[in-house]
């Protein structure tokens, strides 16, 4: 089997699902005997260059640069992948998308005239074709490797795209929904995780974000009725997948 | 007996391209057992499995009295993708037989009519062939029909076995479009187009139909304008087959499981259900 | 068949003797949920009582002298009998294929409180998974080595409907020993010779009249107790009548498909089976894999669940919920003779939207 040229790339984000990588750690010595490691932000700095098999993308689209170069990643790529809620989603600073960028600017730095940056952080399917998005903060390790292997038996990933209520019932978790009434959102959101939260009785607050055919309109109403108000849902899901979950819901901003 | 859960090893024989995306692939069980156990009737269906891809259910495309058991496969999904990179001498896993196939029994002195649409054809030349090794069987029915519909003509599968078809049966085939230069002589339309031209005795008619749900729906529709009796009609269905043995629920059709109950139904059982969107 | 009392001081007798040979599976309280799980008659979460709506379940330290003062949790025997996850090969592709079963080496399970309603469940899944065409040995393994215990009900909580469906409160036949618990002990009645066995040995009280009335007295009061039903006599008729009712739409518009439903139903029975292997299982010489074939819990909710190459049969969350509801209510029936619906008010106590099946049902023969 040839081995497949691999590129992990990195946009705006926190480097954590690239970290994800590395932290196959049982896999890793499988995963450099399977795929040439062409480009990898987090383990070496190497100029880009050559054509990918695979290409990983972390990270939003925030700048002008990042726009142009995200093109010229998906046209060095066969197959692209993005890791990540910033990758799938734009990430926690999409938050930004709901306010004026100038505001934050002014806000935040000194000089805010040196601050060359986009209005919106946006998805990487906002600006090009995307073979498959893995979803999380970070992307979960055993999805990673499941995509990976995948990609080089030429089948679809069998990564679930239901809600993660289901991965809490099969383990047993009780539903902090029902049962605390805490503002879960794992009836909206993707399975993935493995229960991080809700094993540890905290409610689900969306990392992997919406599942296919979120129903979001109707758990903000269950939120509602167990005292929660319109505004307190809202924050609820401006989180990592901010601008996903808004897209998912009734309409973009309101609920 | 063999626990239906667990494949057991097949050697793919021999792959014959049958059109761009569709090859028929021979297999031979490797265990003497299980081979000499292994019976099928026209209409079942097998899992193949492809360690590592999946599962997929695939009718047999071969006569039980057939030397080689063939299945004809259409590159779709992961696991048809799979097998389109195998090779003969290739081993892969099989599960089956499984379901209601065909039923012969019903057909004595009766017309026998086969409407095929698109790889609908496969399942139905299980039925065609066994008629043609069977010469008893042969004579039994009075008038022997095949009406199959295709895209393009090259999309016509089994198109060298045809002339055969044709000592037997009387065979009219129709393509949705066909190039000019592609010198297409048949009917261009609907496979339903057929029956006007093949003038049914209806009350004598017994059909089988297989092809995409649109075309049976269409089809089961003539017929029963026709005058066939519902109870003469009979149809397989398509669903996404997962454990074939009724105990995952993934290719329910209302109360029927597709796997178990079918995949071929008599139309008067379903009647009540074909007419439902999204059931 | 042998009938007997037990002081409630001597319950712990009955574990010691069970848990020799058998995992004893009980109630016991966690993250504030009365959940199942191998437990000790001192982890039996006496006197708490449980209140459940739709959507909405809370326990509570109560009053009720009681050692079984509580009604069902979430769980059900299908997640040991037929458990989330489990393995069903592993597999090995190189020239050939290798497949290696797994090694049965669960020890036999006892079921300490299981109520009428799980109890008839239990019953479907036997009609499913031994009495068809195909067994499944997984099941048949640990369902023919299982001791059940079925506990009369004396509290019901507010989303039950046994009687609806005629499987409770008060279990009539299918187990090893049923339970009721009277005012100072507990009346234990065989129910199969592998019942008596257990019984036997145990420090045994007579049975008189006044026990038995006890017990029709307390069953009473329970079904008493009872607030929601259903006019099980309508179906399936009601619902095959009505697949087009405007009703499932507006369902739709409420339904999170989140799952929930399906997943502590007792009868669901829906699973996938996939390959699991990840990059370890893929070996450099090309078209050598390794993995294991894994069977999950799915339901009818997901999306995927009734795709094929090229198409969806169930594209709108309208006609998955009308999926469920129909093979609950009406389709079970006619696939295995016992209704897919045995009133316990799980998917309405666990419904994070709180929809009740019961009411749903109701809204089914309205106008259309």
């Amino acid at each position: 089997m040839k081995r497949p040229w691999i590129g992990v790339f990195k946009f705006t984000s926190c480097d954590g699902c690239q970290l994800s990588v590395l932290n196959m750690e049982d896999e890793l010595p499988d995963f450099v005997s399977l795929f040439q490691v062409a480009y990898f932000r987090e383990a070496g700095d190497m100029p880009l260059r050559g054509r990918f098999d695979i290409a990983l993308v972390e990270g939003s689209v925030s700048t002008g640069w990042q726009k142009a170069q995200i093109i010229e990643v998906r046209e060095r790529t066969r197959h692209l992948v993005t890791i990540g809620a910033c990758a799938a989603a734009g990430g926690l600073q999409a938050l930004r998308n709901w306010a004026d960028i100038e505001d934050y600017k002014r806000l935040v730095y000194p000089s805010p005239d040196m601050i060359e940056t986009l209005p919106c952080s946006t998805p990487v399917s906002d600006h090009v074709y995307v073979d498959y998005e893995l979803w999380g903060c970070p992307v979960n390790c055993d999805e990673l490797s499941e995509m990976l292997g995948s990609f080089l038996l030429d089948r679809k990933p069998g990564i679930p795209a239901y809600s993660l209520c289901m991965e809490c019932k099969r383990k047993g978790v009780p539903c902090l929904l029902v049962a605390k009434s805490e503002p879960c959102l794992g009836p909206v959101t993707r399975a993935g995780c493995g229960v991080l939260c809700p094993s540890m009785e905290r409610p689900c607050y969306g990392c992997f974000g919406p599942k296919e055919g979120a129903n979001i309109g109707s758990l903000l109403e269950a939120f509602r009725n167990a005292g929660f108000s319109s505004h307190e849902c809202v924050l609820l899901l401006d989180k990592m997948n901010t601008y996903a979950f808004r897209e998912a819901g009734t309409g973009e901003g309101r609920f | 007996m063999h626990d239906k859960s667990i494949p057991f090893e097949a050697a793919i024989k021999w792959i014959k391209k049958e059109t761009r995306d569709t090859a028929t692939y021979a297999l031979k069980v490797k265990s003497r057992d299980i081979q000499k156990g292994y019976r099928f009737i026209p209409g079942q269906f097998n899992m193949l499995y492809v360690p590592g891809i999946g599962e997929a259910p695939v009718s047999i495309s071969s006569a039980p009295s057939d030397q080689d058991l063939m299945h004809t496969v259409r590159v779709a999904g992961d696991v048809t993708t799979a097998l389109s990179h195998l090779k003969a001498g290739d081993v892969i896993g099989m599960r089956g037989p499984f379901g209601r196939g065909w039923p012969f029994e019903e057909t004595g002195g009766l017309d026998i009519l086969i409407v095929a649409g698109g790889l609908g054809i496969a399942p139905l030349r299980s039925v065609v062939r066994h008629i043609l090794r069977t010469k008893k069987m042969a004579g039994a029915h009075s008038r022997r029909m095949l009406f199959y519909g295709a895209k393009t003509p090259k999309d016509i599968i089994f198109r060298n076995e045809f002339p055969r078809y044709r000592e037997v049966f009387e065979v009219l085939l129709t393509v949705d479009r066909a190039d000019p230069e592609e010198r297409w002589r048949g009917e261009t339309g609907l496979v339903t187009k057929l029956f006007d031209r093949a003038a049914l005795d209806s009350l004598r008619t017994i059909a089988f139909v297989c092809g995409p749900e649109v075309m049976m729906q269409t089809s089961v529709r003539e017929l029963i304008l026709r005058g066939v009796p519902e109870e003469r009609i009979f149809l397989s269905l398509e669903r996404n087959m997962n454990c074939g043995v009724g105990l995952c629920g993934h290719c329910f059709f209302g109360p029927k499981f597709v796997c178990r109950d079918g995949p071929v139904f008599r139309f008067s059982e379903i009647e009540g259900l074909m007419g439902i969107k999204e059931l | 068949m042998l009938k007997q009392k037990l002081k409630k001081e001597h319950l712990g007798l009955l574990f010691d003797k069970l848990k020799v040979t058998h995992g004893v599976l009980g109630p016991k309280v966690e993250n504030g949920v009365v959940t199942l799980a191998e437990i000790d008659a001192h982890d039996i979460p006496s006197g708490y009582e449980d209140h459940q709506q739709p959507g909405g379940y809370r326990l509570i330290k109560g009053e009720r002298p009681e050692i079984f003062s509580f009604s069902i949790g979430p769980d059900s025997f299908k997640r040991f009998l037929q458990p989330p996850l489990r393995e069903v090969f592993a597999f090995r592709r190189a020239a050939g294929i290798s497949i290696t079963r797994p090694g049965a080496e669960q020890r036999p399970l006892a079921f300490i409180d299981m109520r009428p309603c799980d109890l008839s469940a239990l019953k479907l899944y036997d009609r499913i998974f031994l009495r068809g065409p195909v067994r499944d040995p997984y099941y048949d393994s640990l369902r023919r080595d299982s001791l059940v215990f079925v506990l009369n009900c004396l509290y019901p909580n507010d989303n039950c409907f046994c009687p609806s469906m005629g499987t409770g409160p008060e279990a009539t036949d299918g187990f090893d020993v049923a339970l009721t618990e009277l005012s100072d002990s507990f009346l234990l009645e065989a129910g199969t010779a592998k019942g008596e066995t257990v019984l036997a040995g145990l420090p045994a009280g007579e049975v008189d009249d006044s026990d038995m009335r006890e017990k029709g007295a307390r069953i009473e009061l329970c079904r008493k107790r009872i607030k929601k039903f259903i006019r099980a006599g309508e179906l399936p008729g009601l619902i095959y009548r009505n697949v087009e009712h405007p009703r499932w739409a507006e369902i739709a518009e409420r339904d999170l498909e989140c799952g929930n439903c399906t997943q502590l139903c007792p009868t669901c029975f829906c699973n996938s089976t996939y390959d699991a292997l990840g990059l370890s299982g893929i070996s450099k010489k090309s078209y050598q894999v390794s993995g294991r074939r894994m069977r999950k819990w799915d339901s009818c909710f997901s999306k995927n669940f009734a795709r094929v190459h090229g198409g969806n049969f169930r594209p709108s969350r309208r006609a998955r919920y009308r999926q469920w509801m129909s093979h609950k209510l009406a389709y079970t029936m006619e696939q295995f003779g016992l209704p897919g619906c045995v009133g316990c008010g799980r998917c309405i106590t666990w419904c994070p939207a709180g929809i009740d099946i019961t009411k749903e049902l109701e809204a089914l023969k309205s106008a259309r």
